[in-house]
């Protein structure tokens, strides 16, 4: 009869035996893979630490922050840059895109540009690493910045292009799909937010890294957008990025 | 370094902390390294727990990738090591179902490794090797666990992210064929010397 301890005794030194080295070209060939293999929610991680080790800073900050943003649209829609709804009656280019999206010359006060990335790697960002490929044969070009409140979370002001208004529309359904159960599965809002074109808003989980997310996805002609706030965010922030965005756009 | 035993600290350098967030941020001349140090280790466990040395390197090559592809999500570098022991164990379970070599009923002996220990006859050897194969992953990868990297119950459960009752019916029913597998050894011997 075999005791417990003989038992124990018997897997310990059977375990041991076999070999304790990896060939290196085992490593060589992961390390191939590695550099084809995009990290999962990658390009939000530099948030994740940044919002780490931010602290709360007084309301009175967060106060002029927001009026800030305030003032920055309300002189858009003074300064007749921007038309008040409905879609463009121009096609917008590529020139367009850093004077739509949030970006370290002409973000609003309050809020730091700490990462910013265009082109298709800007493009699909956004995207859950598993499912279909985004269709690029319309894609024109794209800008996302990461955003930093000394106040709350982070946010981020995403755009990407299409050359025409269908094409655009291809891609909105796609980034819908990728935001719900095709792809992060995050919450789809009942309230449409009123953006653009077309629009949607999604909370809950998603990019790998906050369990707190808002995301308003709309589209403006051609060109899609999505304002983010992760972490602990302020959704009244988002929602200004989000219509600043939408203003500039129109 | 929770979740990992003195033995498995001793039998690697520690990945350090930096060079995980680094390669948390996409750095890849860091994860290099972190793959180099952690190679030997993984295949290691890998090779414990399938029992064929082209499976373990390629469960070993598919964690390293996967290791890659999750980091970013990883919440706390300290937790690193105990993390990348999952994630290999997930792809030792998906090396041990998807390829045709892995079968209950295959019996190959590793044959790169000398005689092994001296105090585990051949017939013991060939009996849990025979035993061992017969398991499936995840009772495999418990025994592994508790008898090559030394965890405790709780700490397998953390590991492998199930219930530690999981773990305890995994192992006691890993440990019952393993012993089965030494009796059955046994019980030729003990009949040929009763007396007539």
């Amino acid at each position: 009869m075999t005791t417990e301890r003989d038992l124990d005794r018997t897997l310990d030194r059977w375990m041991d035996d076999g070999p304790s080295i990896v060939a290196d070209r085992v490593i060589a060939a992961a390390l191939t893979d590695v550099h084809t293999t995009r990290q999962r929610g990658a390009r939000w991680a530099p948030l994740k630490e940044l919002f780490m080790t931010m602290k709360p800073a007084a309301t009175l900050v967060a106060i002029a922050a927001v009026a800030v943003l305030g003032i920055a649209a309300y002189r858009f829609i003074l300064g007749g840059d921007i038309g008040m709804g409905g879609p463009p009656d121009r096609v917008l280019t590529a020139e367009d895109l850093p004077h739509i999206v949030l970006t370290a010359e002409n973000a609003p006060g309050g809020l730091t540009v700490d990462g910013t990335d265009d082109g298709a790697p800007a493009l699909v960002t956004p995207l859950h690493p598993v499912g279909p490929s985004f269709d690029m044969s319309a894609f024109v070009d794209a800008l996302i910045t990461n955003l930093n409140s000394a106040e709350t979370g982070g946010y981020v002001s995403y755009a990407a292009l299409f050359e025409t208004s269908a094409d655009a529309e291809g891609a909105y359904d796609f980034l819908v799909a990728e935001h719900t159960d095709a792809g992060w599965g995050m919450q789809r809002s009942s309230v449409d937010p009123e953006l653009g074109d077309e629009s949607a808003t999604f909370t809950g989980a998603a990019y790998d890294i906050f369990e707190r997310n808002e995301v308003h996805l709309w589209r403006v002609g051609n060109l899609v957008m999505a304002a983010v706030g992760v972490g602990d965010f302020d959704s009244d922030q988002v929602r200004s990025i989000a219509e600043l965005m939408d203003d500039r756009a129109q | 370094m929770s979740g990992v035993t003195e033995r498995a600290a001793h039998e690697v350098d520690k990945v350090e902390h930096e060079l995980v967030a680094r390669a948390q941020r996409g750095d890849e001349n860091a994860f290099a390294d972190i793959a180099y140090a952690i190679g030997d280790r993984l295949f290691t466990v890998a090779q414990r727990i399938l029992r064929d040395i082209d499976l373990a390197e390629d469960a070993t090559q598919q964690a390293i990738v996967a290791i890659w592809r999750e980091l970013p999500g990883l919440r706390d570098p300290a937790r690193f090591d105990a993390w990348s022991y999952r994630v290999l164990v997930n792809a030792c379970y998906a090396q041990a179902r998807s390829e045709r070599r892995w079968s209950p009923s295959l019996h190959v002996l590793d044959t790169d490794h000398g005689a092994g220990d001296p105090q585990l006859s051949v017939a013991d050897r060939d009996q849990l090797e025979r035993g061992f194969r017969r398991l499936p992953p995840e009772q495999r990868a418990v025994l592994v666990l508790q008898h090559y990297l030394d965890l405790t119950l709780p700490q397998i459960a953390e590991l492998l992210g199930v219930p530690i009752g999981t773990v305890r019916s995994r192992l006691h029913y890993a440990r019952r064929a393993m012993r089965a597998a030494l009796e059955a050894d046994a019980r030729p011997a003990l009949t040929g010397s009763r007396p007539s």
